[in-house]
């Protein structure tokens, strides 16, 4: 059991300090069976290929992850020090669980998977400071016909 | 992340419904993403833990259930711990036997080079095994994790970092970061390599890394001439060094 009050005081005191800010919420959008849905991965684990930028501090910027990455392609370069990487470095599936969603595609749980995922920098002192890229990674998945995002942190 | 779903949901117009797992429940209380599982793991293992597939599409399966059973804003309880490898404490299995840092740049070159050398071949079977390394975020390639090593014993001894052959992706002093993070990284996956260390904690890992090797020291030294510095770019890196808790050794 992980819970902020198990954790190191200081990490605590940081993460519980972080602004929360009150976002409108929109309309709700309706249930639907999750064997009709394509599935998009969105993380704030501040992964990229290898070959885009890393992220720098303070990034409010996206990178792509395209659906058929090749997991040995993929780094993080995340800044907090405060979570751990290991499981990441161990198994990419620990933070991005593109094979397991694979799995569940060829099952039939789901419709299918997005051709793209995307990836920001977590640990945000401002979340409102992602409502611009935000918004623009939902415009982009619901174009390519992408009807449900799977959001991971770290 | 709790923003994030706000903001999807409302750049697509109503097209793209959002989940997600959430590991700080405070977070997820306040921001109220639309769908939500909250999870008891260490921060960094959102789907819990390492090569655990079933476990690992359980969670993920458990949030996107959400999608078809929530009416409105839900944040739920993920009812399972991670697994762990049960109560036997994990221990690095090459026992480095770190020296006491030398002063001079090139004595303690020597001796960070050594301590990668004697991990070099479990990082090596960590390659063949997962076909992969998350080295290189500091534009080091895996042959150029000395070169890492030099540029963390030229700060740590107050030499003048030279830039070598390394691509690098960051200026100095951010480079300092990413160089250390590759290292941690390097450590970690030869460690894991090892027979019998397939699940040691984030906080095994962390307890090992900064008591029992001499990069863990280093890295202070690194932290103490950061704290030091006149530079606020050099003062600020400070807190993305070392994990909460590791500032000091164990006693």
């Amino acid at each position: 059991m992980v819970r902020t009050s198990d954790m190191h005081p200081d990490m605590a005191k940081n993460l519980l300090s972080l602004p929360l800010p009150q976002i409108e919420p929109q309309a709700w959008i309706p249930a639907r069976p999750l064997s009709e849905h394509q599935v998009a991965i969105v993380t704030t684990a501040g992964m990229h290929p290898s070959g885009d930028r890393p992220f720098n501090p303070g990034s409010v910027e996206y990178r792509l992850i395209p659906g058929d990455v090749d997991f040995a392609d993929l780094r993080m370069s995340h800044l907090s020090v405060n979570f751990d990487r290991s499981g990441f470095q161990q198994d990419i599936n620990t933070v991005f669980p593109l094979e397991r969603l694979r799995e569940l595609a060829a099952d039939g749980t789901i419709a299918g998977i997005s051709r793209y995922h995307y990836s920001f920098m977590g640990a945000q002192p401002d979340p409102t400071r992602l409502e611009k890229t935000g918004e623009e990674i939902g415009r982009l998945l619901a174009e390519d016909g992408v009807t449900a995002a799977f959001l991971t942190p770290v | 992340m709790c923003a994030l779903s706000h903001y999807i949901e409302r750049g697509s117009e109503g097209r793209v419904a959002t989940t997600g797992v959430s590991l700080i429940r405070e977070h997820a209380e306040g921001m109220a993403p639309p769908r939500s599982l909250f999870v008891p793991f260490p921060l960094g293992r959102p789907l819990g833990a390492p090569d655990q597939p079933d476990f690992q599409r359980d969670v993920l399966l458990t949030s996107l259930q959400l999608l078809e059973t929530a009416a409105e804003t839900t944040l739920t309880d993920y009812p399972h711990d991670a697994p762990t490898s049960g109560d036997d404490p994990w221990a690095c299995a090459v026992a480095l036997a770190p020296p006491e840092p030398a002063d001079a740049t090139e004595a303690l070159r020597d001796q960070l080079i050594a301590e990668i050398r004697q991990l070099a071949p479990w990082h090596a079977e960590s390659v063949k095994r997962r076909g992969r390394s998350t080295v290189g975020v500091s534009g080091a390639t895996l042959d150029q994790v000395e070169d890492l090593a030099a540029l963390l014993a030229d700060f740590a001894t107050g030499a003048e970092p030279v830039d070598g052959e390394i691509d690098w992706n960051h200026r100095m002093p951010v480079r300092l970061k990413f160089a250390s993070d590759d290292l941690r990284a390097f450590y970690h996956e030869a460690a894991t390599a090892q027979p019998g260390a397939k699940y040691p904690t984030d906080a095994d890992l962390n307890d090992w890394l900064f008591n029992q090797t001499l990069l863990g020291t280093v890295l202070r030294q690194i932290v103490g001439r950061m704290s030091q510095s006149d530079d606020r770019r050099v003062a600020g890196l400070v807190i993305g060094m070392i994990p909460a808790g590791f500032a000091r050794p164990r006693s």
